[in-house]
């Protein structure tokens, strides 16, 4: 076998794959190529006996889901960059604990609760989303400069509400409504029984709607846009 | 994905915030040389002898101590391999047995984890830890946290119960369990330790304790009990409230820790749950006013051929009898305490009653009549301290 760098860093790039190794050194996070369940094992076993290009690989595969969810759940755009941090050294350290049994997935949105909720502990107080850059608005065609600031706005009121969550009600809302985890999975992370997620999820939805109202920007929602309209209004 | 109904409008800010609501302007070069300079001083903390060199720059400047030399872009083939995770240099305790659920700083934790101080424990059921040779201990359906590990291991107790069997040491005192500012502070014992509130509850079955003030440094100066021992007092008003008990047959009898026998004594005594922020299952100690009596709803009230006993008499009279009516083990010996704050109105009628720590919800709700048909001879502030056997 030719005893290429590439070939030795990644055994399971396809021949295909091979032929582009001139162009790029790295697994690139987003390449169709590489993006597979076997080669996501093959990265976690070699990461976790320390293999710094696979851990490198995770990292860049992960980082910004990471960064999403733990903005979603801390809101302060200060304290991101060193949760995130965070994470990964935990992800470092646990990885050989890391059997494969649930999805890595679930396992990284558990380490990354973990890190979020000692990070809070430590600060001691609630996450304030003042901050004007927090809050990322994609500037796309359709959108005219006084559309994207009704959007920056509407996003700010609706951290301010989820900000206004009791934390345990809030995780379970931000991981199951903004990051699609189904519930059961949710259980796993937080480690309370799917009865308990449900209720959560319940009051969570029914506080927020009703701070919906306390907000301006959003009271004058009609729910004409919403993709999971429901077949009755109202709340449950 | 989103099985159960959501309003219109809330649906349409779900549907804006999954694509928008997003982190803006992270340096990711900042948290990657970050990231990096972190794993190198993780990588320094092992006894890895070899890595793959992502960064080229910081590979070069590692150095190991056992000198094996770095190959770029070779994997380690050394088997001597310590975990990566750097734990403390001493553990107050390891996780020996979970009966239930038991968070470690809010992750679910597994036996074998290994306690720091600073660490927060939340035990559903009961959780057993050990230092072997030196403790065995167990924290049933409360809260704590790792105020120390060291020589002496200090447990400060925020709800809950923790029982524990101590090996005497030399000098110092082996384990503390602090209660606010009180601790109890062992020498050598088997005992428990049991909080609602700050009502606690200690019972000695062998050795010593020296319950006290927590001290800043040395040993724990206070009230020394020798088994055996049945200790109440109030965390906040400790030396008023301070109390000791020789007789052997109020001591709740001692549970085999080794065994991971199940305390149904202890569990059964728990009133007070871990706090739940979900509503269903929230506790309160707040007494709701009974409705008015409807031709089928009979109240309970005190027996009126009993007017020299004062209205206190009466409702703690009341609240055994709704007690004596709670099913329970017959072998079992339970005792709760509380403590009944009424507002009483210029007309003497209860206008408000509190239960600190709150009692079952079945308990309060049979009380209520008694308590709220009571009438005073005064306005004001009653406090009826309670102990239910």
């Amino acid at each position: 076998m030719n005893d290429e760098p590439e070939r030795r860093i990644h055994p399971d790039v396809t021949a295909a794959a091979l032929d582009l190794r001139s162009s790029f050194v790295r697994v690139p996070s987003a390449s169709p190529l590489t993006v597979t369940h076997t080669d996501e094992a093959t990265l976690l076993a070699r990461a976790a006996e320390g293999d710094r290009a696979a851990f490198q690989a995770i990292y860049e595969r992960h980082r910004s889901d990471v960064a999403r969810l733990v903005f979603r759940m801390v809101g302060r755009a200060a304290d991101l960059e060193d949760v995130i941090q965070e994470v990964f050294i935990q992800v470092f350290r646990s990885l050989r604990d890391f059997r494969g049994q649930a999805k890595f997935s679930t396992w990284l949105h558990r380490v990354t609760v973990n890190v979020v909720l000692m990070h809070r502990r430590a600060q001691k107080s609630r996450p304030t989303y003042t901050d004007d850059s927090a809050v990322e608005t994609t500037r796309t065609s359709e959108l005219g400069p006084d559309e994207d600031a009704d959007r920056r706005e509407r996003m700010r009121a609706f951290a301010r509400c989820l900000d206004r969550l009791a934390e345990k009600k809030r995780l379970v809302f931000v991981l199951h409504e903004l990051e699609g985890v189904p519930a059961a999975e949710i259980a796993q992370i937080v480690g309370a029984p799917v009865l308990t997620v449900r209720t959560r999820l319940f009051y969570a939805r029914r506080e927020l709607e009703a701070m919906l109202a306390e907000e301006p920007v959003l009271s004058n929602l009609r729910g004409t846009f919403s993709k999971q309209a429901p077949e009755e209004g109202g709340t449950p | 994905m989103n099985d159960e109904r959501v309003s219109p409008q809330l649906a349409e800010v779900i549907a804006e915030a999954k694509d928008h609501l997003a982190p803006g302007g992270i340096d990711w070069r900042r948290v990657d040389e970050g990231l990096s300079k972190r794993l190198d001083i993780e990588a320094s903390r092992s006894r890895f002898s070899a890595r793959h060199a992502v960064w080229p720059a910081v590979a070069a400047a590692l150095s190991i101590a056992a000198g094996v030399v770095l190959v770029m872009g070779k994997p380690s083939r050394e088997p001597t391999l310590e975990p990566v995770a750097a734990k403390p240099a001493q553990s107050a305790s390891k996780v020996a047995r979970v009966s239930g659920v038991l968070q470690i700083n809010g992750a679910v934790s597994t036996t074998d984890m290994e306690l720091a101080a600073g660490d927060r424990l939340e035990a559903e059921g009961q959780a057993t830890f050990e230092r072997p040779g030196q403790l065995l201990w167990a924290l049933e359906r409360g809260r704590a946290q790792i105020a120390r590990a060291g020589a002496g291991v200090v447990v400060a107790l925020e709800a809950g119960a923790i029982e524990a069997d101590v090996v005497p040491v030399p000098q110092g005192e082996a384990l503390g369990i602090d209660v606010g500012s009180i601790r109890v502070a062992v020498h050598g014992t088997h005992f428990r330790v049991s909080r609602q509130g700050d009502r606690v509850t200690v019972d000695l079955n062998e050795g010593t304790l020296s319950i006290g003030p927590a001290p800043r440094a040395g040993m724990t100066i206070g009230h020394v009990v020798t088994a055996p021992a049945h200790v109440t007092f109030d965390a906040s008003a400790f030396e008023a409230t301070f109390s000791a008990e020789r007789d052997p047959s109020q001591v709740l009898p001692p549970i085999d820790l080794a065994s991971g026998q199940k305390p149904e004594a202890a569990l059964a005594a728990q009133t007070t749950p871990p706090e739940s922020d979900t509503p269903a299952v929230k506790r309160t100690g707040r007494v709701h006013r009974p409705a008015p009596p409807t031709p089928e709803r009979v109240p309970e009230i005190p027996s009126a051929a009993e007017p020299s006993r004062s209205p206190e008499q009466r409702i703690v009279s009341a609240l055994r009898g709704c007690w004596a009516k709670q099913a329970r083990p017959d072998s079992v010996q339970i005792t709760i305490t509380s403590s009944l704050t009424l507002q009483v109105s210029a007309s003497g009628s209860v206008e408000s009653a509190q239960f600190e720590p709150p009692l079952s919800p079945d308990l309060q709700t049979c009380a209520a009549d008694a308590i709220y048909q009571s009438k005073f001879a005064a306005a004001g502030i009653v406090k009826i301290p309670i102990e239910l056997k």
